[in-house]
């Protein structure tokens, strides 16, 4: 075989369960080393931002970023690496679609009212009778200016910020999703077979219902909604029929439909959006609301029974935008007037 | 989206059968409504998709009324059914977000209510007019600024 290619494998505001994911692919790392040296990597191999900018401009076969694009630091890495790399990968949720971390876009206030929460006297459990709150810079005793990286104000999928060739979407990416992957560059270097058309997302594109083995109903009508802790789990039965919220009917499929088939849970959406809808929350709201406790006295419901019905969807953001609320058609909070 | 920077713009997204033809029947009996709202035709409530009136929002609506048949009316048997648990459930997740739930209504309105077409229209508009813009118009429009401003 000829020359090897040359991988990065970055993290940006990460949990470090993406580099987990990776590792889990065992023996198919083997295969990965036989075709690509790691140049570049905080977690791997001893790099530093210094060898990053002197390697020449597109020097990178490919680049896998994982983690939000939380501060500055990350999209300053997620920009330098688009130029110093062929091929961008959006790797996990958090940097395909916000992940997580992007529910802080949902607070009120934004970053001012995050640190007040974290460092100020908001919270029971925060001590800090100084009000010391981290400093973008800060000049030592001895005259030195040490500086960290400032927050974003709101957290946006790594496309919004540089350009992004392929996306492997989970929280992590289940290790066929990584396989698949590593399998087609695999055999591009080695055979020649084409890679994925740009813009790929490496999954499926079916919806989670699809993959997962739960029988379903030929009617849904939810009677109350359950936390998966409130009631025995039926290892057979859709969780929607139990009543569990379950986010396969807005989630694309290629997970293998771990959590409902392995892990007896319900989806809770770490694939993000199917291919057919632009905003996972909205579709998975859609298809809640359409089989929320339908009753026998629609014609003359009351608004106060409707209030009751919803209201037992406890934070309808959050659960339906667990991953992806930096990706959604409205992805921040905002303050409107009161009249 | 509109002419007149400033007033107020409202999306109405209603279904065919009950909400359209009462505002056809508002027009025709030439009741008196404001002229600040853009009204989407969809077959059915149940069309209209959450997403479509978070899009609204997203592009500057300042108000979003969802409108159509009384229960029992709608020609789909149970469309409208569904909507009003989605929109209910929308209404709390647009509080989430902090956009003032005075800013979106549902609202059943015959082919025969032109005129209640009509009242409701100068009401909503009257809330939204009272409320003024939405916060997410206000962003769209400063961030317009600046590349304008970017560009000189
Ligand atoms: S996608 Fe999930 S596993 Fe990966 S960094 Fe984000 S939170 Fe961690
Ligand atoms: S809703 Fe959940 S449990 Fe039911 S079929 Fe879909 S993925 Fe499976
Ligand atoms: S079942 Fe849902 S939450 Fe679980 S891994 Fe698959 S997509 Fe993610
Ligand atoms: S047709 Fe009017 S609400 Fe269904």
């Amino acid at each position: 075989m000829s020359e090897k290619i040359r991988l990065a494998i970055a993290t940006a505001a990460t949990c470090d369960g993406c580099d987990m994911a990776i590792i889990d692919i065992d023996g198919m790392l083997l295969d990965l080393f036989d075709i690509a040296d790691i140049v570049f990597s905080q977690t791997y191999v001893d790099t530093k931002y210094e060898d990053l900018e002197k390697m020449p401009d597109g020097y990178i076969t490919a680049s896998l970023v994982h983690g939000s694009m939380r501060d500055e630091e990350n999209v300053h890495l997620a920009k330098l690496l688009r130029k110093k790399s062929k091929l961008m990968v959006a790797f996990g949720a958090c940097s395909a679609f916000g992940g997580i971390p992007s529910l802080a876009n949902s607070v009120k206030g934004g970053m001012g009212k995050i640190w007040q929460t974290v460092y100020g006297k908001d919270t029971a459990s925060t001590v800090n009778p100084e009000g010391t709150t981290p400093q973008h810079k800060w000049k030592t005793p001895l005259g030195r200016t040490l500086t960290l990286p400032e927050a974003e104000q709101k957290i946006v999928p790594m496309d919004k910020i540089i350009d992004v060739d392929y996306y492997l979407p989970g929280c992590p990416p289940a290790v066929s999703t990584i396989k698949t992957f590593v399998g087609a560059v695999h055999s591009h270097v080695t055979k020649g077979t084409p890679l994925p058309p740009k813009g790929a997302i490496i999954a499926s594109e079916k919806t989670l219902c699809e993959e997962c083995p739960r029988v379903k109903p030929e009617k849904y009508n939810i009677k109350k909604i359950n936390r998966p802790y409130e009631i025995e789990l039926d290892p057979e039965k859709c969780f929607l029929e139990q009543g569990v919220i379950c986010l396969g009917v807005a989630t694309r499929a290629g997970c293998g439909a771990q959590c409902t088939k392995v892990g007896n849970m319900p989806c809770r959406g770490c694939y993000g959006p199917t291919g057919l809808v632009l905003d996972q929350g909205a579709s998975m709201l859609s298809a809640l609301g359409s089989i929320l406790d339908m009753t026998d006295h629609e014609l003359d419901m009351t608004d106060d029974e409707l209030e009751k019905i919803v209201a037992q969807v406890p934070d309808p953001l959050g659960t339906f935008y667990r991953y992806t609320f930096g990706n959604a058609i409205i992805n921040e909070a905002v303050e409107d007037a009161e009249e | 989206m509109s002419a007149d920077k400033n007033k107020p713009l409202i999306v109405v997204l209603s279904c065919n059968w009950c909400t359209y033809a009462g505002a056809d029947l508002a027009g025709v009996s030439r009741f008196q409504m404001p002229t600040n709202f853009r009204l989407i035709r969809t077959m059915c409530s149940a069309r209209i998709d959450p997403e479509l009136v978070l899009k609204a929002f997203a592009k500057g609506a300042d108000g979003v009324i969802v409108a159509g048949c009384h229960p029992g009316d709608c020609h789909y048997i149970s469309g409208n059914y569904r909507e009003r648990r989605r929109i209910k459930l929308l209404e709390m997740m647009l509080k989430q977000i902090g956009i003032s739930p005075k800013r979106f209504a549902l609202e059943w309105i015959s082919a025969s209510e032109g005129q209640k077409f009509a009242d409701t229209m100068r009401n909503f508009s009257a809330q939204i007019d009272r409320l003024g813009m939405s916060p997410i118009r206000i962003k769209l429009m400063e961030e317009n600024e600046r590349k304008e401003v970017a560009h000189v």
